[in-house]
């Protein structure tokens, strides 16, 4: 029948696009890389790790210049820190977890899903992101109640809006006065930083990383860090690692003086502000 | 007294035109309104590409045109193609049985098959991970202790393991997350299908010799052609877009597991709007080529189609 040989046809040709896709072969579980020694400072196999959506950007950095240095493949999977935890829990499987808040891997600790200490390596700080210029001399935390003032604060779902509200309490600011003067809540913290740079805002509470990426366009104020609310990101070797020396390795790197380069080169604060 | 005046609601030929002109122009204005979603999508990354910073645009053009996008297409358009045609191949004889055959707790297994439509896909995916780990945990209880003493580490039950091994963040994952689902609004319209069909012809066929199987397939698949066409249009379009269950099963890891729609979400959740629905947008192109090609050739072999006996 020539209609189904034209179907069979299509059928053939689409399952060969696919196993193209599949790489035929070394398709198997992450966990099997093993943790046989090798070349290359000792380290081979590969290592699985679960890392929040929003530290993306510096750890996929991070995971590629440690696979030239070490030989180690790092398979990154991203989702929520929350559904994270819940795939290391159900899965048992997996050698990093690397979420976006620290009480994160408390959890995970309390689950006995942690081996060993986690490693702190990048911090989020507030920093207060202004029109290029400063044209309203926006000089701290206290001016943004200031009558007039046009703010753009992100979300409370995000991260950064649930320090920023941590932050005005903390400095018991006039938050009536603030939410007066709020003309945006994006969603995102780029969205946030965005506002400012297309100046529908005069200022805006983002984190620092965002704030360098912005540098060119827009203007940054710094909160003392005595009065500031500080994000930590740390990562936490699993207790299901079969490559238990990579993962190590890994988790060390990303605190590394090597690591610090390539977050600082990315506009990360990579030392506890003082 | 006056004769009736021929009003257009109460003559029957405009009557029917009226009605036509009202369901066309419902046609016309959902894929209207879909073509002015997509339009505007376009407009809002051509706005941003004019007005973009230089570090911006490199990030945009970094993310987008690289090998892994064309990976994560063909990782994409592959996976459902080979999810349609195992959700096919069940759903064609589940979709006949719950059609024609007598069996015992029908309701119960009709109902079943649509519990997997019904669960929020997030939880489908979930529940195969539980499954399999479950699966596992049998296999690590089945096999060979460790023995301490010996510093020898414990054998699971290979093939309990197995089904772990193959499934879990591995692109077969993709497959069956999607394959769950699938399979379920396939059965469906196979099952409507074949409820449609003409049963007296399969009868013929059964009186004048054929076996049960030959009257299924020479009698009620050829008059079932569109719905197995309907099926493979739902559970492909369906698929390609999955996103949760697929993310939580086979991970989103670059260049193995991430398929186009997991990277638009993590492009979401990274505030880069604009690769997202860049991204959505090559999809939405290629998916709807697709899409009008099985089309025409369905349209093809109806033409010709006739059931012959």
């Amino acid at each position: 029948m020539p209609k189904s040989a034209r179907l069979s046809a299509g059928a053939a040709v689409c399952a060969a696009l696919f196993l193209a896709a599949a790489g035929c072969g070394g398709d198997g579980p992450p966990a099997a890389g093993g943790g046989a020694k090798g070349p290359g400072g000792g380290l081979s196999g590969r290592i699985f790790v679960y890392c929040a959506a929003g530290v993306k950007e510096p750890v996929s950095a991070l995971a590629e210049s440690f696979k030239k240095e070490t030989g180690v493949e790092v398979e990154l999977t991203f989702a929520n820190s929350g559904q994270l935890l819940g795939q290391a829990e159900m899965t048992r499987t997996g050698d990093v977890y690397i979420p976006g808040d620290t009480g994160f891997i408390d959890q995970a600790r309390t689950k006995g899903l942690v081996a060993g200490e986690p490693r702190d390596f990048c911090w989020f700080v507030p920093t207060i992101l202004v029109q290029k210029g400063n044209p309203k001399g926006i000089k701290g935390l206290g001016d943004l109640s200031a009558p007039g003032m046009r703010l753009a604060l992100a979300d409370d779902t995000a991260a950064i809006g649930k320090l920023q509200t941590r932050i005005f309490a903390k400095n018991a600011l006039d938050v009536t006065a603030i939410k007066k003067n709020v003309v945006a809540s994006p969603a995102t913290v780029t969205d946030t930083a965005l506002t400012v740079k297309m100046k529908t805002a005069d200022a805006a509470i983002v984190w620092d990383s965002t704030a360098a990426m912005f540098a060119g366009d827009a203007g940054i104020v710094r909160i003392p860090v005595e009065k500031n609310v500080i994000g930590i990101v740390a990562s936490a070797v699993l207790a299901s690692s079969r490559n238990r020396p990579a993962a190590e390795a890994f988790a060390d790197y990303l605190a590394s003086a090597r690591g610090r380069e390539v977050l600082r080169a990315k506009g990360f604060t990579v030392e506890a502000p003082k | 007294m006056p004769a009736p005046v021929e009003t257009p609601e109460r003559n029957p030929a405009a009557r029917r035109q009226h009605f036509r002109r009202v369901a066309i122009a419902a046609a016309l204005g959902f894929s209207a309104f879909m073509a002015l979603l997509l339009v505007v999508d376009l407009g809002y990354i051509g706005e941003f590409l004019l007005n973009a910073s230089p570090d911006r645009y490199r990030r945009f053009r970094e993310n987008i045109f690289v090998a892994e996008t064309l990976h994560e297409v063909i990782l994409s358009l592959g996976s459902a193609t080979v999810t349609t045609a195992l959700a096919l191949l069940v759903a064609v004889p589940a979709g006949y049985a719950l059609s024609r055959f007598r069996i015992r707790g029908k309701l119960l297994v009709d109902t079943l098959v649509d519990s997997a439509i019904v669960l929020p896909p997030l939880i489908m995916g979930l529940s195969l991970l539980v499954l399999l780990s479950v699966l596992r945990r049998a296999g690590e209880a089945l096999g060979t202790p460790p023995d301490p003493a010996a510093g020898v580490p414990g054998r699971p039950n290979p093939v309990l393991n197995s089904f772990y091994e193959f499934f879990v963040y591995a692109k077969p994952g993709i497959v069956l997350a999607q394959f769950s689902v699938a399979t379920a609004l396939a059965v469906r319209s196979m099952k409507a299908a074949f409820d449609a069909a003409d049963r007296r012809v399969e009868d013929v066929a059964l009186t004048l010799g054929c076996t049960r199987f030959g009257a299924f397939w020479r009698a009620a698949l050829p008059q079932a052609r569109s719905g197995l066409l309907t099926g493979a249009v739902v559970a492909w379009s369906y698929t390609v877009g999955l996103f949760a269950p697929v993310a939580i099963l086979a991970g989103t890891v670059k260049g193995r597991t991430a398929v186009l729609p997991t990277r638009a979400y993590m492009e979401v959740s990274n505030g880069y709007l604009e690769e997202a629905l860049a991204l959505t947008l090559v999809m939405a192109v290629i998916a709807m080529t697709v899409l009008i090609a099985l089309k025409l050739l369905a349209r093809r072999n109806a033409a010709g189609a006739e059931v012959s006996l």
